[in-house]
């Protein structure tokens, strides 16, 4: 009896290895040729208050190349001051900043491990004429929603230490909000609140207030901004 | 007893059981195995003349059209000798189709089409489809070659899959430059196929339906002889190996970098297995270049040579079973060589033209995206050599000369602006040199654009101490040897030859050009619909002749179709008197 189990057993170990053989190639391409990153050695700031990065830890990511291709599951983490990407390769534990134009998305986590897509804008600045930036993707549609997690650095701390004066660096997150226009043109906000995006549409102001009242939103948070443009997206509000 | 009927009872459950597994397993194993049909629109041919073909790829288990590979080989052989022509083809869901010319050249004979997708090389040759066609020279009147023994049955007709009346036209027999129109009626199918309408040969055809070639496969066993080619469901795969030239044995771990001539410095490598080989995958950005594959950082003391593995290499040479002479076809050779001169003296060659590859822009696989402030030497004082231009423009790079040796490196931002102690990569016109010598002597007249990275970067799983890339201003790569290990290969473009086009004959306004057509018509790709008829037309010419009119395809649920009729054209003006 043990026998026939035995041998059933076997054959259906067989059955599955062949199985899997087709998938096994089709994946053993795509790991073999995966696209390659490109990019800079990243050297870590020494000593600063606060923090630079969006992700404290590095996750296992996924990046949309401007090429069209994916890279999977490579090690990455958000630099918000310099606005880069940096990239942990495993093969050499070296830290590299991945060149930005290379990069269209890319998917990561943040640090209580919630799956966060960031993407590769152009927008309008009132400092330089056309830049790029990554921002958290929040609302794809008519109207999209983009949520930049910038790090900002505040003039020099000064310490005394033995007499010493030592200066040192302090990081702080600040949060800008774009609005991408179906005419592709791009509105910034800096603060979450009722008349500071009233004022982006001066001209659909009634209608908004109107069906922020409706709806009983609250513009002071996220999701509020997020149930507005979603409601001003299905109401067709902006054309 | 109870005992004893339970355990028959579980030994006939257990032997039913293991049967069902047997069979899943070996069906399994076959997953993934693809077989290849090729149609052709006819199987007489005159040298200068093209080959319409179909090609379809199937996985040979499921009998349907296979999404696996992506690109498909073709080879035209004599037999006992090299191949006469080699084309690749790109196969989109499990079909191709395009044409390859016959060069004029060709000697008469029997030749052989070879067809097959690069996982079909991980079984014998025998596994691969094969069809033979017959090529006159278009100047050979003594035609004195043998046939390929041939079955009793000429299956230039094949069989039809259906009633008869699944291919109707409106009549029978035609006039000279008459319109033929066909209905494909009540084919309850959807199904994707190629027609083509040509003179009925007068020698007998060997070949196999597409309905008969996929029964045979469920019969043929296909051994395994190596299961090293990969699916090339991406692109093209090329294969390599390094070799050690003194001791013959393969290198291991060895780092094979590729580029080829660009604007931008590009890089491609791959890492050499166990067995010394390697792999690269060849994107549409490599089609039709020359590439440059080199040995990075090969011993000083060593001889490795970098080996290319030819993709339409077939392991054994093709020797058919030739019939005796026999005369009986010269008749209908002659015609079709005369009809080949006329229409090429006339212009009128079969009705083709260039088929345009219309492809997406290839991606370039580039070596770095950053923006680099570019220095142009036109822009300064004329200088004398590289070691000028670097002192005078290049900040960044500087130059040390060791026992007449120069010596190249890069300043790097990272580390406090330093030097550093080791060289960059360097690239010439996109390709990547090994030695700074390559580039020394270029100077200012001669180069177009410098970009020099400066700070370690990395690429992949490769890291550098900077990048200097130098484009000249007349590809000065081409004169250039990168490295002493360094191998030049041509990467043959995609050929999908000429598309067949229906000459209308009223679109010829001179009545004295003669229009003589022994193909008719060549569709690849027919759409039959279930519920609709489906209809095509073309032009009957001054050719007195039977002509078939052949359909086969794959319906959607992969069943093969394959289906013949015949109508015949009658010109009460005999070809000879015209």
């Amino acid at each position: 009896m043990k026998y026939y189990i035995g041998f059933a057993f076997l054959l259906m170990c067989f059955s599955i290895n062949a199985q899997n053989n087709v998938t096994k190639s089709v994946s053993e391409v795509d790991t073999i040729f995966s696209p390659k990153l490109t990019g800079e050695i990243y050297v870590q700031e020494r000593q600063y208050q606060g923090e630079v990065f969006y992700n404290n830890q590095y996750v296992k990511s996924n990046i949309l190349l401007s090429t069209g291709e994916m890279v999977y599951g490579e090690l990455l983490k958000y630099n918000g001051y310099l606005d880069e990407v940096i990239w942990m390769n495993h093969s050499n534990y070296k830290q590299f900043i991945i060149d930005k134009s290379s990069i269209t998305d890319f998917w990561t986590k943040d640090n209580l491990d919630h799956p966060v897509h960031f993407q590769r804008i152009n927008v309008r600045d009132t400092t330089i004429s056309h830049r790029d930036i990554f921002v958290e993707v929040v609302i794809e549609g008519k109207m999209s929603l983009y949520i930049q997690h910038q790090i900002l650095c505040l003039p020099d701390q000064i310490t005394y230490s033995n007499g010493q004066a030592r200066y040192i660096k302090t990081f702080e997150p600040r949060t800008l909000y774009y609005i991408k226009l179906p005419s592709n043109n791009f509105l910034k906000m800096r603060k979450l609140n009722r008349s500071s995006f009233l004022k982006l549409f001066p001209e659909q102001k009634k209608s908004i207030s109107r069906l922020i009242k409706k709806n009983h939103l609250k513009l002071k948070s996220v999701s509020g901004l997020i149930g507005t443009i979603d409601l001003m997206n299905k109401e067709s509000i902006i054309d | 007893m109870k005992k004893h009927l339970m355990m028959t009872i579980f030994k006939r459950i257990f032997f039913i059981l293991s049967v069902a597994l047997f069979c899943f397993n070996m069906n399994a194993k076959a997953a993934g195995q693809e077989a290849v049909y090729l149609q052709t629109d006819r199987t007489t041919y005159v040298a200068g003349e093209s080959v319409f073909y179909k090609m379809y790829v199937f996985d040979s288990v499921t009998k349907k059209r296979s999404d696996l590979s992506k690109v498909g080989y073709i080879v035209l052989r004599a037999p006992k000798s090299d191949p006469a022509l080699k084309n690749w083809v790109k196969v989109d869901a499990g079909i191709a189709s395009g044409s390859l010319v016959l060069p004029d050249s060709l000697p008469s004979g029997v030749y052989q089409m070879v067809a097959f997708t690069s996982v079909m090389k991980n079984f014998s040759d025998q596994s691969f489809f094969h069809k033979e066609i017959v090529i006159v020279n278009r100047f050979d009147k003594r035609l004195d070659f043998r046939l390929v023994n041939s079955n009793p049955n000429d299956k230039s007709r094949c069989h039809q899959t259906d009633s008869l009346s699944w291919i109707m036209t409106d009549k029978l027999v035609y006039g000279p430059r008459e319109k033929v129109v066909v209905s494909l009626k009540n084919t309850n199918v959807q199904a994707n196929v190629a027609v083509s309408v040509y003179e009925e040969p007068q020698i007998k055809s060997v070949d196999n339906s597409i309905v008969e070639t996929l029964d045979e496969w469920s019969l043929a066993p296909v051994e395994s002889t190596s299961t090293a080619y990969l699916p090339e469901s991406k692109a093209k795969i090329l294969r390599g190996r390094v070799i050690n030239e003194t001791t013959r044995e393969s290198v291991q771990a060895a780092t094979v970098f590729l580029s080829c001539l660009d604007t931008i410095a590009n890089l491609q490598y791959a890492s050499t297995n166990s067995n010394g080989m390697f792999q690269m995958l060849l994107s549409d950005y490599y089609n039709g270049k020359e590439l440059f594959f080199t040995i990075k950082d090969m011993p000083v003391d060593q001889k490795w040579r970098i080996e290319i593995e030819d993709n339409f290499i077939l392991s054994d040479k093709w020797k058919p079973e030739l019939d005796i002479y026999k005369s009986d076809f010269k008749d209908y050779i002659y015609k079709s060589q005369d009809i080949v001169y006329i229409n090429k003296s006339f212009g009128l060659d079969n009705g083709v033209n260039e088929k345009p590859i219309s492809e997406n822009k290839p991606i370039c696989p580039q070596l770095y995206h950053s923006t680099v402030k570019s220095v142009y030497p036109s822009d300064f004082v004329p200088l004398d050599s590289f070691p000028e231009i670097s002192i005078e423009i290049l900040p960044t790079v500087k130059l040390t000369k060791h026992n007449g040796k120069y010596q190249a490196y890069v300043m790097i931002s990272s580390q406090g602006n330093i030097y550093s102690d080791k060289e960059p990569l360097i690239f010439l016109d996109g390709v990547y040199v090994d030695d700074i010598q390559k580039i020394i002597d270029l100077n200012s007249a001669r180069i177009k654009k410098i970009d020099v990275l400066n700070n370690i970067r990395a690429f992949g799983d490769l890291f550098f101490y900077g990048i200097i890339s130098i484009i000249t201003k007349s590809n000065e790569i081409i004169s250039t040897v990168p490295a002493s290990n360094s191998l030049r290969y041509i990467n043959e473009n995609r050929n999908i030859g000429k598309s067949f086009v229906v000459l209308n004959p009223d679109s010829i306004k001179n009545n004295n050009i003669p229009f003589f057509k022994q193909l008719l018509y060549w569709n690849p790709n027919l759409e039959l619909k279930q519920s609709d008829h489906t209809t095509f037309e073309f032009y009957t010419s001054d050719n007195t002749a039977n002509f078939i009119i052949k359909i086969e395809g794959l319906s959607e649920d992969g069943t093969p179709i394959s289906a013949s009729s015949v109508i015949q054209v009658n010109n009460p003006i005999n070809v000879t008197d015209q």
